[in-house]
């Protein structure tokens, strides 16, 4: 693998003591002036929770069937009726706002899990077995990280044909090499500290310190890929959407909407501003978290 | 615990870095805003021309018997010189500005420089005066008359075609055009080898004899109405050029010489001047096409003064170009492209006729054109004529509208009580919103009835291959052309009408008994109204059997700056743009 | 030290076997047969079977593989199925316009991000950095074609000042090229601009309480001194590997701009090649910025030493 540095601050490369003593000095203090402390991961935590809420509890909340149309109202501004409006088929835009969150966020989810999933798993192993299998993994990583990811989206699901779940597999693909180079690097370090080789003289089995010991190493670093990754993915799917890849008809999804509403930018602004809000919040949101996130895990970054 | 470290940033070392900050980044908005203009938009008198209305082809004569009386006919000059009223301006009584370059922005780049295997209609926009053909259609009449060719006569008992060239015709290449270059172009169409889709087009002609060098004796059985307006569609190529076009600068005889295609850049045309017919020399000098892909860029491209004008937008954005002062919107009238339907006969359930007949009352017509057709367009369909066709039948009208219950019983009457057992999806390509969206709204009916099919988007690439090779389809939306041509060839060319293997949906000659005989009679006899009740019969029984439902009729929209004149759409998109001048 | 980079540079050459493994595999995988394309909708059985053994389309997949690589290799990277040109005159045209894109968005990317960076870190915690970070934050989440559009309604059609697309070469003027350039370039460059100053405020933070600064300030040295010279400087070298990435996105990434702002890069080549099953076009390109990509991870990796002495020592063996 190359040898650059990866973005600062999410290595675990500190002084091992320190580390442990301030995070048990940080459990010392009431919860709810840490949370006043991270206030940015709060309110990115707290904007993440209710819009997976409000998408999730969608068959409660809408007010219509997304699927319903209604020639004779289509693309009506906001209105009493219609908080959000109406699409081009006349059908209620907060409905469709509320069902696609599920399809965008489903989709978002299971790809930057999937991701995580292989990536860490083949980084770790990568990580500390090393030799010939260390370096094809590494050569593996590199050759998918090289790939522009729109490219990438494009020939998927040029392969799998469109829908959902081409785009979740295009996804996790241009993910894993992100996931599997931060568990390397975390990993190799650690591989020769004491507490692994009195592990291995205490014999342990490799799975054993693999996952109980080396693995909550990668928990700091990974939860703040995954929330970044979150935020990726959906950008990434509003992208391949506006290509045309994304869901099929009448299925309700934001990316899929925001390309529909190219179309109408002029006769109906509102109907790429909602799908387009709710995306930016999301992002938004997501990237706080990880933020947070990240600032929370490394002792030594200055508070703000 | 670390301390905060607080940094003594002074003052000066502060206001300094916000200094180059924002310098730096107002630099780059002073730059923009310092620019020259953009070349603004001509001052616009106040346009009276308001474009034809939707509906009607302005008073456009029905389509004349396409036979042709034997006289001597000069290809006539500037079709607006006929009595149509154009939608622009009259370009003769306007001062004819020469010279100049016309841009023109283009949904889609072309992707093959084949005259007679490219099916595109912006490559037809282009290639039309690149080539000549033998005859033309009046884009404000809609009749067929002859162009290249000086006449049309049946001889021989009227199993001979005798066409009369002028003399004096020079490829731009510098050869002389003669009989043996049309030869050698039909006979290229006609050969299997060739694989053009115009082949059906010429199908009657069983030979091509060169009788000297401006004259040719096309053998066939008899009288056949559909070969003049067929010639409209083929493009006289050199016979030292050969048939392997597809990558060669087109070489033809048009009063615009091909210069270069630079792939998802442009496609240039310059002015021919030696030109065989003086009457119809280009007025600019140049023409450039861009292909722009995406819709909004387009308009504002055309808004901005950037093209002068826009071929073929969407017809959703026509209220908001016509409230601009900026362009003149013009409309083709709905009369050639009809939005119909494939049904795969080959396999259930729309081997069934019921079903068939269901989706012809599936669709909300008039909340289609309504929506996304700006209300543009005719909501009639049933035929692949209009009402002002000659050989349009009246009957048909009320055969099919929109009627969810009698969907409802038909399915029931087809088996399928609540879309029980029912299993069909809907094949759509990228990039044809209006399939989508005719699609989406049958998905919508068929939905409230019990049964949803899916919408299956795939590239336009594949969808053909599944339409026209590997038939694994159950139903797709298209919109077929030539509503506007003598019925003889609205009935032979195409994949949906003529009964033969190429058809996409299956329809065998014996699917419809007494269609083939009916054609048949439409095409060989010249009593107008024996003809006249050959096509009312075929109509009858499409509109039984329904092999493909038409919905309606489509128009299309062009948007251009004030200074461009003389414009005037051809319905099929067989645009020329001799009589077109820019002033800026 | 030279030892490592030319190991370095060697090791690249089993990744890029990989990649063109990995995008003539794809390409093959696609469905759908560019000779049915080629020959048209209407074309005979006959017809198209021969144009696919015309172009070799009916052998199998690793002599046509082989074939292509051997080909590559010596520079010529096939020729498109559907216009005259070759792959190399294709590129060759489109690649000015995307370079000269990603380069003008990374300019713009940087002179927004680099003041913005070094002011919100040494006022971490003020309200110019909560700012800036919100812009960001909002910045990274705006759909970039979303911002073309609007950019192009506001600067083009009402104020008229900039074309509304559409690409104005070099030998047309210095001025209209880059007039044609502005708006695309402020499109992409913002999203850019967001990642690269979380990164060098991240990274400037870090430095900024590194030792060797309290050292510097305890020495006397300015304020400015000490930034400029030791902070922005060690701040530079992860912000270099960004900027790299970055680049690559770029290059990749220019899609979606290059379709709303109508201008004939790679982008759009690679998208059109791919719908239309080019596949000599669409292997060529995706396999040279796959190329172009890894080889600027290679360049940014030989300035490492240059920027840092440590790892300088540390690849000498030190």
């Amino acid at each position: 693998m190359t040898s650059t540095p990866t973005v600062p601050s999410t290595t675990a490369t500190s002084l091992p003591g320190a580390a442990e003593a301030a995070r048990g000095k940080r459990r010392g203090r009431s919860l709810l002036a840490s949370m006043h402390q991270r206030w940015p991961l709060t309110i990115g935590l707290l904007c993440v929770s209710i819009l997976c809420l409000v998408t999730i509890g969608a068959p409660l909340l809408a007010p219509a069937s997304p699927d319903i149309q209604n020639m004779s109202n289509a693309l009506k501004p906001p209105s009493a009726d219609h908080p959000f409006g109406t699409d081009e088929f006349g059908r209620d835009l907060l409905s469709r706002v509320l069902y696609g969150g599920r399809v965008t966020l489903l989709a978002s989810t299971l790809s930057v899990l999937m991701a995580a999933l292989i990536g860490c798993g083949v980084g770790l192993t990568a990580g500390y077995f090393g030799g010939w299998y260390d370096a094809l993994v590494g050569r593996i990583v590199d050759i998918l990280f090289s790939f522009p990811v729109i490219l990438l989206g494009i020939a998927i699901v040029a392969i799998m044909g469109p829908g959902v779940v081409s785009v979740i597999v295009a996804i996790a693909i241009a993910s894993l090499p992100n996931f599997a180079r931060v568990s390397r690097a975390a990993i190799v370090p650690e591989k020769e500290r004491e507490y692994v080789l009195a592990a291995h003289v205490v014999g342990a089995s490799t799975w054993y310190i693999i996952g109980r010991t080396l693995l909550p190493n990668l928990i700091g670093p990974l939860m703040v890929l995954i929330s970044l990754g979150f935020a990726y993915a959906v950008l990434y799917e509003a992208s391949l959407s506006f290509l045309g890849l994304g869901a099929r008809p009448p299925t309700p999804e934001w990316g899929v909407m925001l390309s529909t509403a190219r179309d109408f930018i002029f006769q109906a602004p509102w109907y790429a501003f909602f799908p387009g809000l709710s995306i930016v919040l999301l992002v938004f949101s997501l990237n706080l978290v990880g933020d947070g996130l990240r600032d929370a895990i490394d002792p030594y970054r200055a508070r703000r | 615990m670390e301390t905060r470290v607080k940094l003594p940033l002074t003052r000066r070392a502060f206001l300094t870095r916000a200094a180059i900050g924002l310098a730096a980044t107002l630099g780059t908005g002073v730059l923009a805003a310092c620019a020259p203009s953009a070349p603004s938009a001509p001052a616009k008198p106040a346009e009276p021309a308001k474009p034809a209305e939707a509906a009607k082809p302005a008073a456009a004569a029905p389509t004349q018997a396409p036979i042709p009386v034997t006289a001597v006919v000069q290809p006539t000059a500037a079709p607006a010189a006929a009595a149509a009223p154009a939608p622009t301006q009259a370009p003769a009584a306007a001062k004819p500005s020469a010279g100049g370059t016309l841009t023109v922005s283009q949904s889609v780049d072309i992707n093959t420089l084949h005259p007679w295997i490219g099916t595109l209609n912006v490559w037809k926009g282009i290639k039309t005066d690149v080539y000549d053909q033998l005859s033309f259609q009046d884009p404000a009449t809609f009749e067929f008359k002859p162009k290249l060719a000086k006449s049309f006569e049946w001889v021989d008992n009227n199993t001979s075609l005798l066409v009369t060239l002028p003399s004096g015709v020079m490829f731009h290449n510098g050869e002389k055009l003669t009989a043996e270059d049309v030869k050698f172009t039909l006979d290229s169409i006609l050969d299997q080898q060739t694989g053009s889709w115009l082949r059906g087009f010429l199908a009657p002609i069983k030979e091509v004899q060169v009788v000297d060098e401006t004259h040719l004796k096309l053998k066939t059985a008899n009288i056949e109405a559909q070969l003049i307006p067929a010639f409209s569609y083929v493009d006289i190529s050199p016979k030292s050029m050969g048939t392997d076009l597809a990558k060669k600068n087109p070489v033809g005889s048009g009063p615009f010489k091909f210069v270069e295609w630079v792939p998802n850049d442009r496609i240039v045309l310059e002015k021919n001047a030696q030109y065989w017919d003086q009457a119809r020399i280009p007025k600019v000098d140049k023409i450039i096409f861009k292909p722009v892909t995406e819709m909004q860029t387009r308009l504002s491209q055309v808004l901005a003064g950037n093209v002068d004008l826009v071929y073929d937008f969407a017809l959703s954005e026509v209220p908001r170009m016509q409230a601009d002062k900026r362009v003149v919107v013009t409309l083709n009238p709905p009369a050639e492209q009809s939005f119909a339907m494939y049904l795969n006969m080959r396999k259930p359930p729309f081997d069934k006729v019921e079903m068939r007949q269901a989706m012809g009352w599936a669709l909300d017509r008039e909340a289609f054109f309504k929506n996304f057709q700006s209300g543009i367009g005719s909501t009639v369909g049933n035929s692949p004529f209009t009402d002002k066709h000659w050989a349009y039948e009246p009957k048909t009208a009320a055969a099919y509208k929109f009627d969810p219950d009698k969907v409802g019983q038909l399915m029931e009457k087809a088996g399928f009580p609540k879309g029980q057992g029912l299993d069909f999806s809907l094949l759509v390509p990228n990039g044809y919103p209006e399939f989508k969206q005719i699609s989406t709204m049958l998905q919508a009916t068929f939905a409230s009835l019990g049964f949803q099919p899916q919408i299956e988007e795939v590239e336009i690439a594949q969808w053909s291959q599944r339409l026209n090779q590997s038939r694994e389809f159950f139903a797709a939306v298209d919109y077929p052309g030539r509503g506007t041509a003598d019925p003889a060839l609205t009935y032979s060319a195409g994949l949906l009408y003529p009964p033969n293997p190429a058809n996409i949906c299956g329809l065998a000659p014996e699917t419809m008994p007494g269609y083939v005989d009916a054609l048949k009679e439409g095409a060989q006899t010249t009593d107008q109204a024996k003809r006249k009740e050959a096509y009312s019969k075929a109509q009858m029984l499409w509109v039984e059997h329904l092999p493909g439902p038409v919905f309606g009729h489509r128009s299309a929209a062009h948007a251009a700056l004030p200074g461009v004149k003389g414009f005037i759409p051809h319905a099929a998109f067989q645009q020329s743009w001799t009589d077109v001048s820019v002033e800026k | 030290m030279t030892r490592y980079l030319i190991i370095r540079a060697v090791g690249v050459i089993p990744t890029l076997i990989g990649i063109s493994i990995l995008v003539f595999g794809i390409t093959y995988l696609i469905p759908g047969d560019p000779a049915l394309i080629m020959a048209g909708s209407e074309a005979t059985p006959e017809v198209v079977a021969n144009l696919r053994q015309q172009w070799g389309l009916d052998q199998p997949v690793y002599i046509r593989y082989l074939s292509w690589l051997g080909n590559m290799v010596r520079g010529n990277l096939g020729d498109s199925y559907f216009s005259r040109q070759t792959v190399t005159q294709l590129v060759g045209n489109a690649l000015p316009v995307t370079l000269e894109l990603a380069i003008l968005s990374l300019l713009v990317a940087m002179l927004i991000a680099i003041p913005t960076g070094i002011v919100s870190a040494v006022k971490a915690g003020s309200w110019f950095d909560l700012g800036a970070a919100a812009l960001a934050f909002i910045g990274l989440s705006i759909p970039s074609f979303w911002l073309g559009i609007m950019l192009i309604y506001v600067f083009a059609v009402h104020l008229q000042q900039l074309p509304a697309g559409g690409f104005t070469p070099l030998s047309a003027g210095l001025w209209p090229n880059l007039q044609s350039m502005i708006l695309p370039s402020i499109a992409l460059g913002t999203f850019a601009s967001t990642q690269l100053m979380r990164y060098l405020r991240a990274s400037l933070l870090d430095v900024l309480h590194a030792d060797y600064i309290r050292t510097s300030r305890a020495k006397g040295l300015r304020e400015r001194s000490v930034l400029l010279r030791h902070a922005v400087r060690n701040a530079l070298i992860p912000f270099t590997t960004v900027l790299g990435v970055q680049m690559g996105y770029l290059l990749g990434g220019t899609v979606i701009a290059e379709s709303v702002f109508a201008l004939p890069g790679i982008g759009r080549l690679v998208l059109t090649a791919v719908l239309n099953r080019d596949y000599q076009v669409a292997t060529g390109i995706i396999f040279l910025i796959a190329t172009a990509f890894v080889l600027i991870n290679l360049v940014v990796d030989m300035i490492y030493p240059i920027l840092d002495p440590r790892v300088r020592l540390a690849r000498s063996g030190g």
